[in-house]
């Protein structure tokens, strides 16, 4: 697959992925900065942490980190493999965060995983 | 009581469908490489890009037949617990490294002292761009 540019996915539907700049951090310690960031991201990922659904921050080293509800997620295809280039369509949003959508070939993995 | 925002011991550390238990020390290192370039009269870097990361993580523990069962090359993913301080809800840090890759275990033991065995894990990303090291809190 082509980096071709995607159709956009409907507003309102809830992202699969988020791409936050660190400067959303809050806090003094280690736990206080990956809470302020996994409860903001689990607001709009739908997580739920009294079912342990919760969100995996990753620094990404570009000024953002790249956050999902599985550990497992990957921003782009493997590179050796059937697909290629981005797992998700991005939509920027105005306060900075980029909400992604996994594309068809993406879904159909994770149904088959 | 709140989350004490201090870490101390692990628990639920494990390496794909091997639970390690005995865990002395867990440490996890990012594995940055700069590399820095200088020409003419300089006596500095004028500029240092960061080339590649590769992560690690390397486990300690006393139970050391279980992790020295982990043959080199295993891959899969290594979880580990860093628990809340005075053990409080929802102070815990929970690290995640996917695609971790063992480099084979090294196990010593001295004379009337406890034996211990480490192996460090190092993690690739399938898609070259996603870091494998992934943070989330209990």
């Amino acid at each position: 697959m082509p980096d071709a540019p995607q159709p956009e996915p409907v507003a309102e539907a809830k992202p699969d992925a988020l791409m936050i700049p660190k400067s959303f951090k809050v806090g003094k310690t280690q736990h206080d900065r990956l809470d302020s960031i996994c409860t903001f991201a689990e607001k709009i990922l739908g997580g739920d942490r009294s079912k342990k659904i919760t969100a995996h921050v990753r620094d990404q080293r570009n000024g953002k980190m790249f956050v999902t509800l599985d550990p497992n997620d990957m921003i782009r295809f493997p590179s050796i493999g059937p697909n290629k280039g981005p797992r998700y369509y991005w939509t920027p949003k105005p306060d900075g965060v980029e909400y992604g959508y996994l594309v068809d070939a993406a879904k159909k993995e994770k149904k088959g995983a | 009581m709140a989350a004490t925002n201090l870490q101390m011991n692990w628990v639920d550390v494990s390496h794909g469908t091997v639970d390690l238990i005995r865990v002395q020390s867990v440490s996890f290192d990012l594995g940055g490489n700069n590399q820095g370039y200088a020409a003419d009269n300089a006596q500095y870097n004028e500029v240092v890009v960061n080339t590649m990361n590769q992560p690690t993580c390397t486990v300690t523990v006393g139970d050391t037949a279980t992790l020295m069962g982990i043959a080199p090359g295993t891959d899969a993913t290594f979880t580990a617990t860093h628990k809340d301080a005075k053990g409080e809800t929802g102070g815990d840090i929970i690290y995640v490294l996917t695609n971790a890759v063992s480099n084979g275990g090294q196990t010593s033991g001295d004379h009337a002292a406890f034996g211990s065995a480490t192996m460090t894990f190092m993690a690739y990303a399938p898609d070259g761009v996603t870091n494998p090291l992934s943070f989330t809190r209990a």
